[in-house]
Order: C-alpha cells, then sequence, then structure tokens
C-alpha cells in the first residue's frame, strides 16, 4: 500500500500512550479501511504529531512519561478543536474529571473493549462533523423536539420545568458524551461546582423520575460515578 | 548526654548522704554513733537500687566521710578518736559495695528478661504476621494464576490449533479467556483496594449523593454478571440526599450484590432496600443464598474469609472486607445477619450527621 493509498483511507487517528503492548493493540484492533493510524509514545512526539499529521480524533493516556496528560490537552486546545479522548486506569476519577475540565471530550478507563472504543470515536466524529445539534433527538421512546420545547416520552407528552428542560437540552446537545459536574452547573446554574454540588443531584434526580421507566436503572441519563453524566444514544 | 547523665547519678549520691546526714542529726540524742551506719547503709541501698553501681559505691563513700566530719567525736573534723570506729568505716564501706553490685546485678538480670521477653514476644508477632503473608501470598497466586491459565490456555489454543477448531469451539475459547480477563481485572482491583484501604490512604470525596442513583450506577456495573436474575429495589420515598463518596459506596454495592449473586440459587432474587432509622441512613443487601453459619458471622468482614460451601465458588475473599473498610471510612457501620427461611441480610448504616442543607 502505498502513502498516498494510506492517506486517503479514512478518518485519522492519533494514540498517544507510552506502553507500546497498548500501541500494538490499537493498531491491530483500529487499523482498517474506516482508520488510519499514527502513534507517539511521548508527549512532546504526541504534541508534534497533533499539528504534523492533523488527526480527526486523538486517543491521549493520561500516564506519559515526559508531560502531565492534562498539559497535553492544554496544549492541543491553544489551537484545535479536534475531539480529545482519553484512555485512563480505574479509579481515578480526579484525573479523568481535570481531563475533561481541561477540554477532552470523553475518557475510557483501562481496560476497555474495543466495541466501547469504537463507538466513542464514532461519536466524537459525529459530534465533530456536525457543529449544530439537529433539532430533533430520538432515543428508544424518547423523543426531545428541541424547536418546539416539546419532551415525549413513549406517545405521551411529559412536563418538564425549565431547569429540568435545560439540562436535558444541554445533555442533548453532547449526546453521548461526559459532562463534568462543574461543566453542567456552570452552563444551566452559571455557578462553580463547589458552591451548589446538591442542586445537580436533585434536578437530576427530577429528570429521571419524568424520563425514565425505571429511575433505579436508568436508560437515558447515565451516571458516571464520580465524574459527570452522559446521555446515552441509540447506537 | 551521657556525661550529664552520669554527673546526675552522682548530684543524687550527694543527695542521699545530706538526706541520710540529716536524718542521722535527728535521731542523734537517741543513739549513740554507730548505729547511724545503718541510716547511710539504707542511702547506700536506695542509690544501688535507683541508680546503679557507681553511684552506690560513691554514696558509699561519701557516707563513710560524711559520719566521720559530723558524728564520729570529735565531731566537724576528719580525726577519730577511737579507734575501733575505723572498723565502723571499715564495715560500712565494704558492706556498701557489696550490696550495691549484688542489687547491681538483679538490676542487669531483670532488665536482661525484660528485653529477652520483648524479644520472643517480637518474634511470634512475626512469626504471626510471616504465617498471614504466605497464607495471603497463596491466596493471591492462586486467584491470580487461575484466570491467567485459562487466559494461556484458550489463547494458545486459537493460536495454534485455530484452524482445526469448529467456530464453536473458537467462539468458547475467547468467550473463556474475555470472562477470566475480566475477572482477573477485578481480582486486581480488589487487591488495589483493599491495600489502598489497610495503608489507610483512601481518601474520601464526600458529595451529596442521592441513594437512587448510587443503587442505579451499581446495578448498571453489575447488569452483565445479573444476567436475569431478578432484583427488586424499595427505596423509602422522601431519602434525603447523602454524604458520600460515590465510586467508593457504588464498590461497596456492586460488592454486596456480585456476592449475592454468586452465592444464591440462579432464581431467586436479590433485593436492595434504603430507609432512613433514628439519624442513620439504611442500606439493605439481602439474598436467598446459603447465609452464613452462625458461629462464623463474626469473621464474615474478615480477610480472605469465605463461606464454607459445598461448590467452590471463585472469589477473592476480600469483598466483604474491603466493604467494612470503606463503610467504616465514612463513619458508618455494616453487619450481617441470617435471614428467616435461608439467606443473608447485609446491613450498612451511613451516618446522616451532615444534613444538606436545600435551597430553594
Amino acid at each position: 500500500m502505498t502513502a498516498a493509498a494510506e492517506k486517503s483511507s479514512g478518518h485519522r487517528l492519533l494514540v498517544i500512550d507510552d506502553e507500546a503492548a497498548i500501541r500494538r493493540f490499537l493498531h491491530s484492533a483500529l487499523s482498517s479501511e474506516e482508520f488510519s493510524l499514527h502513534e507517539a509514545a511521548t508527549g512532546h512526539a504526541g504534541l508534534s504529531a497533533a499539528a504534523a499529521f492533523r488527526p480527526d480524533v486523538i486517543l491521549l493516556d493520561l500516564g506519559l512519561p515526559d508531560l502531565d496528560g492534562i498539559d497535553v490537552i492544554r496544549r492541543i486546545r491553544e489551537w484545535s478543536q479536534v475531539p480529545i479522548i482519553i484512555l485512563s486506569v480505574r479509579e481515578r476519577e480526579s484525573d479523568k474529571v481535570a481531563a475533561l475540565d481541561a477540554g477532552a471530550d470523553d475518557y475510557l478507563s483501562k481496560p476497555f473493549g474495543v466495541g466501547e472504543l469504537l463507538a466513542r470515536i464514532r461519536a466524537s466524529l459525529r459530534r465533530a462533523a456536525t457543529s449544530e445539534s439537529e433539532p430533533v433527538f430520538a432515543s428508544g421512546d424518547l423523543l426531545v423536539d428541541l424547536n418546539l420545547r416539546r419532551v415525549i416520552l413513549d406517545g405521551t407528552e411529559i412536563q418538564l420545568t425549565p431547569t429540568e428542560y435545560d439540562l436535558l437540552r444541554l445533555l442533548i446537545s453532547h449526546a453521548g458524551k461526559v459532562l463534568t459536574h462543574s461543566q453542567i452547573l456552570r452552563q444551566i446554574w452559571g455557578i462553580a461546582h463547589h458552591e451548589q454540588p446538591h442542586v445537580l443531584r436533585v434536578t437530576i434526580s427530577n429528570l429521571r423520575k419524568k424520563i425514565e421507566r425505571d429511575p433505579s436503572r436508568p436508560k437515558f441519563i447515565i451516571t458516571e460515578p464520580g465524574v459527570g453524566y452522559r446521555l446515552k444514544t441509540a447506537e | 548526654m551521657n556525661l550529664f547523665g552520669a554527673a546526675t547519678g552522682y548530684i543524687f549520691s550527694l543527695v542521699l548522704v545530706v538526706i541520710a546526714t540529716l536524718v542521722c542529726e535527728v535521731i542523734r540524742p537517741y543513739l549513740v554513733p554507730t548505729n547511724m551506719v545503718m541510716v547511710y547503709q539504707l542511702a547506700v541501698v536506695v542509690a544501688a537500687v535507683k541508680l546503679g553501681l557507681r553511684p552506690a559505691i560513691a554514696t558509699a563513700f561519701l557516707g563513710v566521710l560524711a559520719f566521720d566530719f559530723f558524728f564520729v567525736p570529735p565531731r566537724f573534723t576528719f580525726s577519730v578518736a577511737d579507734k575501733e570506729y575505723l572498723i565502723t568505716f571499715f564495715g560500712l564501706f565494704v558492706v556498701g559495695v557489696i550490696i550495691s553490685s549484688l542489687v547491681a546485678k538483679v538490676r542487669e538480670q531483670s532488665q536482661e528478661q525484660a528485653r529477652l521477653s520483648r524479644q520472643a514476644e517480637q518474634a511470634r508477632i512475626l512469626q504471626a504476621r510471616e504465617n498471614l503473608e504466605r497464607a495471603l501470598l497463596n491466596s493471591i497466586s492462586h486467584d491470580l494464576r487461575t484466570p491467567l491459565v485459562s487466559i494461556t490456555g484458550a489463547l494458545s489454543a486459537l493460536k495454534g490449533e485455530g484452524e482445526r477448531l469448529s467456530d464453536q469451539a473458537r467462539r468458547e475459547l475467547l468467550e473463556t479467556a474475555f470472562d477470566e480477563a475480566e475477572r482477573l481485572n477485578r481480582f486486581v482491583g480488589n487487591l488495589l483496594d483493599m491495600t489502598r484501604i489497610e495503608a489507610g490512604a483512601i481518601r474520601l470525596n464526600m458529595e451529596p449523593s442521592d441513594i437512587q442513583e448510587l443503587v442505579g450506577c451499581a446495578l448498571a456495573a453489575m447488569e452483565k454478571r445479573l444476567g436475569d436474575r431478578e432484583v427488586t429495589v424499595e427505596l423509602s420515598p422522601g431519602l434525603p440526599l447523602v454524604s458520600l463518596d460515590m465510586v467508593l459506596m457504588n464498590q461497596v454495592l456492586v460488592n454486596l450484590l456480585d456476592n449475592a449473586n454468586k452465592y444464591a440459587p440462579a432464581q431467586s432474587p436479590i433485593e436492595i432496600q434504603a430507609s432512613v432509622r433514628e439519624g442513620w441512613l439504611c442500606l439493605e443487601v439481602t439474598d436467598r443464598g446459603p447465609g452464613v453459619p452462625p458461629d462464623e458471622l463474626g469473621r464474615l468482614f474478615d480477610k480472605f474469609y469465605r463461606i464454607p460451601v459445598p461448590e467452590r465458588v471463585g472469589g477473592t475473599g476480600l469483598g466483604l472486607s474491603i466493604c467494612k473498610g470503606i463503610v467504616e471510612a465514612h463513619g458508618g457501620k455494616i453487619r450481617g445477619e441470617n435471614r428467616n427461611g435461608g439467606g443473608l441480610r447485609i446491613e450498612i448504616l451511613l451516618p446522616l450527621t451532615q444534613p444538606v442543607s436545600e435551597k430553594p
């Protein structure tokens, strides 16, 4: 395969991870006609590759030998809005929150399945392609018409308070992506997270009672413990 | 420091001799001088017991001088009129030295004995710890290796014999490898949690939390493992937000559900209940499993404890001790009891001491 042919194939992915075994596994799992893969083993190499290779999505490991992953995100965000998906080990929720707040788009906890990774990559590509969100959101029984401000569950219109509606609309406009607690609080209530942590919990709880069939087993608004919320989209 | 310590001993010898002299002065009208020797002898014994050999000898020597100077006629001179007193001096000094060395020896022996018994105690503790660590290591290496054996075996079969195998066999091998890898991941996670709890390194990120959301997260994490098992959720209406660490408490619920799922018969339901009871949030997970032998209920939360069941159920024996560590870090309590009609009820109590202010 020639370089030109390789370039023309599909979306460009940049993997920044210092673990050779993980790069190798990602290479096998993701190299296909859909994606062409570029790899970097350090933060600095990743930053140069982001500028030279112009990837459509970046997969970034937070634990790099030379640079803090958060710094890598900030420096990329100085000039690019390319979707960044964090690959992070379990139980470092504070790292994930910091990465998302610094401008990362999503995260996956290691170890992860390739199916989940592909879904996140495709969702990021879709969001990047359509800056304007669709006027109608549909997932399962739930239908939200953002133009008419109507929420319909299983054919029946649901009445939401203005705050509940704003929260649902915010989640819909970032469907499939994690929003941290502080991102939601700032956008809906215009306050910092530490000021009113409970208003978000109460509003989510009320919203779930209205749109979820069983609020103890939510199907739309998914909690990412210690991080934030994600609106699940029908894949 | 040593010098200072030694000097202190001699200063105390001098003080003892001064005290003995004062006592002798008080009793002088009633006694002949020879009997005062007993008072100085007493000072020597005290010095030997409290101060050690050298200060005791110094006390004996100073005692002889003081006795001579203050009480042997002619008084307030070191000259001696009656030469018999020289024998008294000699006796006082020699007996003083003998007492000193005897007492010092006894003191040394008892110190030595205390040291030996301390060493024996330390050796015993060390041995107990080594036994525990060996048991721990055995358990860990077994639990680490078992899934690795399955994974390596399945993958090597696919790598070497892949073409000869039927589609179904290949699929089964892949599923085995995948399930076992997930099990290994959970086990490593448990070990990390346990290590963190034991090191006192868990930092709680307390946030006002919705109990229904907590239950929802645990059920979502357990979705695949629970399969189609019935799980009923019963939450008292109007539960308050509870200040807790969502990630860690989620881990607690997942561990409890995982246990119930592993030990209870496949068709039996698992129940989750939450209510408020006298200033505590009460969270319960109950199952219809074999329960725990009553005399072993106290060991339920011990590390590496597993209930005795005929068929070996895979597990690390760490899940419940992790739960206990996390709940106690929250200032809460956890206990288990057998249910009427069979099964186990685990009850968690979390303090509601910091009610979340409800603002409009």
